[in-house]
């Protein structure tokens, strides 16, 4: 019996040998065909295959850059000259380009510097930038730098189509709806072309950044917003931005939800965004009012600085005045000086001599603006003693009797006539004498007419006078012994006195037309008989009258009178004669 | 204010831009420019006493080694494909966007636009071989960017939609 022989041995064999007829052995027609065309078919497909296999893994790349850098390298070599001259426009353009932008970029930085370094301000911020653990630069910078939210878009996520827009310039508004499709679109572009996970938005646009200004892009569920700022944006922007978003989809939510394109609905979230519309000018604006309060201040100070000097100056001046015047004849002034806003003068015044004030404003001086210290003091100068001797005679006291004049006379003498009582003269002459300084001055008092005091002409005088003596008289006694009548030598001595009295009293009744009587009254004591006593009494009487006839008192006006005894307590005193003058006035 | 976005796809050169350029500004030029990425001009269409802003998000032409990023479509209230009556090929190529644009976007209405009507027809699609093709869109128009024709009332009709 036949071995089967299992069909796929058999086939395996059959197959290799189809194989081997059509292949050849080794694959050797395969191989051969291909040698003969490889440089056709490859030729055909090389571009595309490169650029397929670059697509799929990046690898032809990665192959290429060494051999492209190793032929870069051979040709600098051979051909330097070619490649220089190929670069040499470029390069120099691209030299020139560099070096223009840094400086105007260094011109700018030294000039922020130069003007920060030079001010007290920079000296400051260098403190507070080293208080902080901040480098000096970055802290220029955040200062100096001001930033404006320029522009505020709302823009639908889905179509890209503008749901509304706010700006600080309402000139930049026209294609706000161009910019945020543009927007989108770059989002789109960025999303897709750096996408390395699928999810889209971690790749999504953040910040769009440019040399002036700065897109913040926030993107929230349906909605992007997007601010346009210039300067450099503090965080707080950032986190009202991103507020002012969900805010947006907080409150816009169903109109957000069913949006066919119309904005309308979006209209007042004008609110909303103009929080944001901020912007700060720091320096800008504190720079431009911190130096019109410093001109001011600097200008108030210099005003008053002025005002001051000016006033000090036209003081100086009044003292100048005051001190070049010169003061009239009394007053001395010993100093001058400025003080507390005033003019202050220490002056020495004789009381005679004219008034402060009057001299001042004799002389045009502000008394308002002087403060004048005065000391009373006595000045013997000629002229000043001369006005107090003036002064003395034209105030002097008189009666109506009286006068006095002055006249001067050349060379500082003065002539005093008139007529003056004693006492009037006698006064007078002592006051003169008594001015300081009078030795200087010449009186002449010769000519002055000085009268008895007691030749009284008044009425009134007269009769006080009158009067007097009445009294006086009427107090008069004469005292006897026992027994006695007749007057002894020292009794008649003091009767002489008692005559003079009674003729003057007379002489004065005279001239006052009294009518007098006095009765002389004469007594005795209570000792021996009563008839006797009273013979005695007049007797004694009688000798008083007849001893002052004889001193020669007027008779008839002397009447005797005998009193007779008179029981007194001490005896002897009772044995006397008394007077009593009577008067009375014609008229009555 | 009613925005619509309108995205315009298709082969490179078939007059996507000319036709944009011919409707926002009313002038045509002959020169060649290719677009690289996207440009987005904006024209408000009237009708009625109603007024429309269209965003037309004018495209780069789409070949095979220039992809097609369909996110561009994306809140588009219509996109128009057009190609060029000149050349068989962009019609092909035309279905071929639209195919990938109806994947990801499948309800937005698509505009079939035919370009170049000034030029002589020189495809060689009939009009009846043409019809299966504008079946697949909301509406077929034959425009000339150079001459203007029917420019208006394409934008129009898409902005009423």
């Amino acid at each position: 019996m036949t071995e089967k022989v299992p069909p796929s041995e058999l086939s395996d064999n059959s197959l290799d040998k189809v194989r081997e007829l059509l292949i050849g052995r080794d694959d050797k027609f395969v191989q051969e065909k291909l040698n003969r065309d490889a440089k056709g078919i490859v030729t055909n497909v090389v571009s595309e295959a490169l650029f397929e296999r670059e697509t799929k893994d990046g690898s032809v790349n990665k192959v290429l850059v060494p051999l492209v850098e190793k032929s870069l390298h051979r040709s600098i070599e051979a051909n330097s000259d070619k490649i220089v001259g190929t670069l040499y426009p470029l390069v120099g353009t691209l030299v020139r380009k560099a070096v223009s932008s840094f400086l105007v970029e260094f011109v700018e930085r030294t000039n922020a510097l130069i003007e920060n370094s030079l001010s007290p301000k920079s000296v400051s911020w260098r403190f507070k930038a080293w208080q902080s653990g901040v480098r000096y630069s970055e802290f220029v910078a955040s200062q100096i730098y001001q930033y404006q939210v320029q522009q505020l878009l709302v823009i639908h996520r889905e179509t890209g189509t503008l749901l509304h827009s706010i700006s600080s310039d309402p000139e930049k508004e026209k294609d706000a709806d161009l910019i945020s499709s543009m927007l989108v679109a770059i989002n789109d572009f960025v999303a897709d072309a750096f996408g390395v996970t699928s999810t889209e938005s971690e790749n999504e646009l953040g910040e769009i950044k440019t040399e002036d200004f700065t897109l913040l892009i926030k993107i929230g569920p349906q909605a992007l917003l997007v601010a346009a700022v210039t300067g450099s944006i503090p965080p707080e922007v950032r986190g009202k931005l991103q507020q002012a978003l969900e805010d947006f989809h907080q409150f816009y939510q169903q109109p957000l939800l069913t949006y066919e394109g119309d904005n309308a609905p979006f209209d007042g979230c004008e609110t909303i965004l103009s929080d944001c519309l901020i912007s700060e000018r720091k320096e800008g604006e504190g720079k431009k009012s911190n130096r019109l309060i410093g001109a001011l201040v600097l200008l108030v100070i210099f005003f008053a600085l002025a005002v001051l000097s000016f006033m000090r100056l036209s003081l100086s001046i009044l003292k100048s005045d005051l001190h070049e015047l010169p003061p009239p004849p009394g007053i001395i002034v010993t100093d001058t000086y400025v003080s507390n806003g005033n003019v202050h003068a220490k002056v020495l015044r004789d009381p005679v001599a004219t008034s402060i004030e009057q001299w001042f404003s004799d002389n045009n001086i502000d008394a308002e603006r002087v403060t004048v210290i005065e000391e009373p003091f006595v000045s013997l100068k000629p002229s000043v003693v001369e006005r107090k001797l003036e002064k003395l005679v034209s105030d002097y006291p008189l009666s109506e009797s009286e006068s006095l004049l002055i006249k001067k006379g050349d060379d500082h003498s003065f002539i005093i006539s008139g007529t003056v009582f004693t006492p009037t003269a006698i006064n007078f002459t002592q006051q003169i004498n008594a001015i300081p300084g009078i030795s200087t001055v010449n009186v002449d008092t010769t000519a002055l007419n000085v009268k008895a005091a007691y030749q009284i002409d008044n009425a009134e005088l007269q009769k006080a006078a009158l009067n007097r003596l009445v009294n006086k008289v009427s107090s008069q006694n004469v005292l006897f012994a026992t027994n006695q009548e007749a007057l002894s030598e020292v009794q008649l001595a003091k009767l002489e006195p008692l005559a003079n009295d009674i003729k003057q009293l007379l002489t004065l009744a005279d001239k006052t037309k009294t009518v007098v009587s006095i009765v002389v009254m004469g007594a005795s004591d209570n000792s021996g008989s009563s008839a006797r006593n009273r013979a005695l009494s007049q007797k004694r009487a009688e000798n008083v009258v007849n001893s002052l006839i004889s001193l020669g008192v007027e008779s008839d006006i002397l009447i005797p009178v005998s009193l007779g005894e008179l029981p007194l307590q001490k005896a002897s005193m009772g044995r006397s004669v008394m007077l009593n003058v009577l008067i009375s006035s014609e008229q009555q | 204010m009613i925005q619509k976005k309108v995205c315009i796809l298709g082969p490179t050169g078939v007059g996507k831009t000319s036709l944009i350029k011919q409707f926002v500004e009313g002038i045509f030029s002959e020169k060649y420019k290719t677009t690289i990425g996207v440009k987005i001009d904006k024209k408000q269409v009237n009708k009625d006493g109603r007024g429309v802003q269209l965003l037309i998000w004018d495209l780069e032409g789409i070949d095979r080694y220039c992809g097609f990023n369909p996110r561009y479509l994306r809140g588009a209230s219509a996109y128009i494909i057009v190609v060029d009556q000149t050349r068989s090929q962009s019609l092909l190529e035309g279905m071929e966007i639209l195919e990938l644009a109806r994947e990801h976007y499948p309800d937005i209405p698509a505009f079939f636009v035919v370009n170049k009507t000034d030029l002589p027809t020189s495809w060689h699609w009939s009009e009846e071989e043409l019809n299966p093709y504008a079946q697949k869109f909301a509406s077929l128009t034959k425009t000339s960017a150079k001459t203007g024709e029917n420019v208006e009332s394409l934008f129009s009709t898409i902005a009423f939609w």
